[in-house]
């Protein structure tokens, strides 16, 4: 694999999409969720509700992490859902495709591009939002928690990304492109919930009270097969034993292993196999 | 296959696309399609040649072969000596390979100077200089939703002759072309055959087709009919066998009807001949000697060549395609009414 290459595409797709129309609708949104809850959110005189806990500043990290989740990982949809098939129906994909490059290299750069052009603003946004916490509560995140949290969100739109380009090769025509890419999204961020308290219910378990440590233990189970939910386990490892689900951090380690690799090896098979 | 030192030779290369049949049991069942079989031609280096046939034929699945889009079943594709079985998987040999698909659709905000840009990267060449050698200089940062047709074809072009391939394969290049884009274009393929390279094009319009190609390779329904150069597939397929004679004195009715069957005469006169062994050289001659000696002698004697689309028609017939306005359910004809006086 010529990994120069693959990097100068990658460059070259983000050059492409940064000043694009999708990104000027992206970008207020991504500063406005992740400033505004880095700020708001570490602000002394601001009433949250009692079962959120926001005393340090990590702590508001893990809060502000649900912005993210509902704001970056959309980016990404929105990038993404459309980075195969557009190309393919419009053909330019065979010429790209007919290209003495490796499809391997072709993939690579393409899930590259889709993840840098959203990863590169939310992890600046991001550190910009530790800064703002820094400045509302005067101390700063430890280096660990501030390491963890980039990685852990950068894995997130990482595996977003693969998600997303997956789906796109399957498409064959922009309406099953966006239904493909929006329904992933929704699945992961707004129905997840409901499918766990389904599973829950189908195995035995108690779901009428979510603060029940039964549940919470099945809870953390459940969301090792989500993103989004291992990207809350990988946070809540750095969370006081109280605020977080007892849960093994090797399962969560091979969680995240799991998440990269199986969509990433057939995502790539996809793109073998893949017919302009 | 006999192996050459350059240009393309296809060995028997088989492909069949694969359909999508659903059942209950399986909802992601496939069965076999249509496809090539056994397709077999060689082409020596700098030539260009016709891809023909009529649609559904192969051309383009052919073409997605040879530029590694596709994995053949079985055969091999030798460019320049070097024998190939799976272009798709050597990433290497496409190297040498330039391919123009069909009706590219350039769209979205990026420009023809952006999209050559990023080939380049891909292809690890310079491409300062193609857009001005397919025209395209003054429209190199016009956003491609803003580009005709031609200009999208134009941009095709210029992505298929990044890198200086040995070998360029064209899927209906002249669609979309204005005439002089279509002459400047015709102009430049031969200057790339001059230079060596070999040149494979598949189009309808054969025309434009005839008045560049020497060779063509004729498909039908995923087999190849025919292929070499023109004046022997005409040759093969008994299309070089008419005369047209004219002149101005005397009646040759009689002379002309004792040397062929004669298909069309006009007084005049104008006549068009047709011997079943063909015409060579001594035929004519003793055709002309007889015309001369018997008072009507002949102002104009030539083969009447047959062209693409009669090549085409002998070799695959027409049948089941049916073109007949009269004899269609599915179009309504317009009836003009005729008011009575």
């Amino acid at each position: 694999m010529n990994f120069r290459r693959i990097l100068s595409l990658a460059k070259y797709e983000v050059e492409q999409r940064a000043l694009s129309l999708r990104m000027l609708i992206m970008a207020p949104l991504l500063t406005l969720f992740i400033l505004g809850a880095c700020w708001g959110i570490s602000d002394p005189d601001a009433s949250l509700p009692s079962s959120i806990s926001a005393d340090t500043p990590f702590e508001v990290l893990f809060v502000a992490s649900l912005f993210i989740l509902l704001s970056a990982t959309l980016g990404v949809v929105l990038f993404g859902f459309d980075g195969i098939s557009r190309s393919r129906m419009s053909g330019n994909l065979a010429i790209e495709l007919a290209q003495p490059i490796a499809r391997r290299e072709l993939a690579w750069s393409m899930l590259l591009g889709t993840w840098a052009v959203v990863a590169i603003p939310t992890l600046l946004l991001s550190i910009a939002g530790i800064i703002l916490i820094r400045i509302q509560m005067g101390e700063w995140a430890s280096f660990a928690d501030i390491s963890l949290f980039l990685f852990s969100t950068a894995m997130l739109l990482f595996w977003y990304a693969v998600i997303q380009m997956y789906a796109s090769s399957l498409a064959k025509d922009m309406g099953s492109s966006i239904a493909l890419g929006v329904a992933a999204w929704l699945l992961f961020t707004m129905v997840w919930l409901l499918v766990t308290v389904m599973v829950a219910s189908i195995l035995g378990v108690e779901s009428s009270n979510t603060t029940d440590p039964l549940y919470e233990t099945f809870s953390a189970k459940v969301d090792l097969f989500s993103p989004n939910g291992v990207y809350h386990l990988l946070l809540e490892t750095r969370l006081a034993e109280d605020l977080s689900r007892p849960i093994s951090p090797l399962l969560v380690v091979l969680a995240t292993a799991l998440w990269t690799l199986i969509p990433l090896v057939a995502y790539l098979k996809r793109f073998e196999k893949l017919q302009p | 296959m006999a192996m050459r030192a350059g240009g393309l030779v296809v060995d028997g290369l088989s492909f069949r696309h694969r359909i999508s049949a659903p059942s209950l049991k399986n909802p992601w069942a496939t069965r076999q399609g249509a496809g090539i079989h056994g397709v077999s031609f060689s082409v020596p280096s700098g030539s260009i040649v016709g891809l023909v046939g009529p649609n559904g034929a192969g051309k383009t699945t052919l073409l997605h072969l040879l530029s590694g889009l596709r994995t053949p079943e079985s055969g091999s594709v030798a460019l320049n000596g070097k024998e190939w079985k799976d272009m798709k998987s050597s990433p290497e040999a496409r190297t040498g390979i330039g391919f123009m698909p069909d009706g590219v659709r350039w769209q979205g905000n990026s420009t023809p100077n952006k999209v050559l840009r990023r080939m380049s990267i891909i292809r690890s060449v310079d491409s300062s200089k193609l857009l001005e050698l397919v025209g395209l200089k003054n429209k190199a940062d016009e956003t491609l939703d803003r580009l005709s047709a031609g200009m999208r074809q134009r941009l095709s072009l210029a992505c298929a002759l990044l890198g200086s391939p040995t070998v360029l394969l064209l899927d209906e290049p002249f669609t979309g072309l204005d005439p002089v884009a279509q002459k400047a274009l015709q102009e430049l393929l031969r200057q790339l055959a001059d230079r060596g390279t070999t040149i494979i094009i598949s189009s309808h319009l054969l025309l434009e087709l005839e008045a560049l190609v020497e060779r063509v390779v004729l498909l039908h329904q995923g087999q190849v009919i025919i292929e070499g150069k023109l004046d022997s597939v005409r040759k093969r397929l008994g299309l070089d066998r008419k005369l047209l004679v004219e002149g101005r004195k005397g009646d040759a009715k009689e002379i002309l009807a004792s040397h062929g069957e004669i298909l069309e005469y006009h007084e005049g006169w104008t006549a068009t001949l047709h011997r079943e062994d063909g015409w060579s050289l001594q035929s004519r001659e003793e055709l002309v000697t007889e015309l001369c000696n018997k008072g009507s002698p002949p102002y104009r004697i030539e083969a009447e060549l047959a062209d693409l689309a009669e090549i085409l028609s002998a070799a695959t017939g027409s049948e089941g395609i049916s073109m007949d306005l009269a004899d269609s359910a599915m179009v309504p004809l317009a009836r003009k009414e005729v008011e009575e006086e």
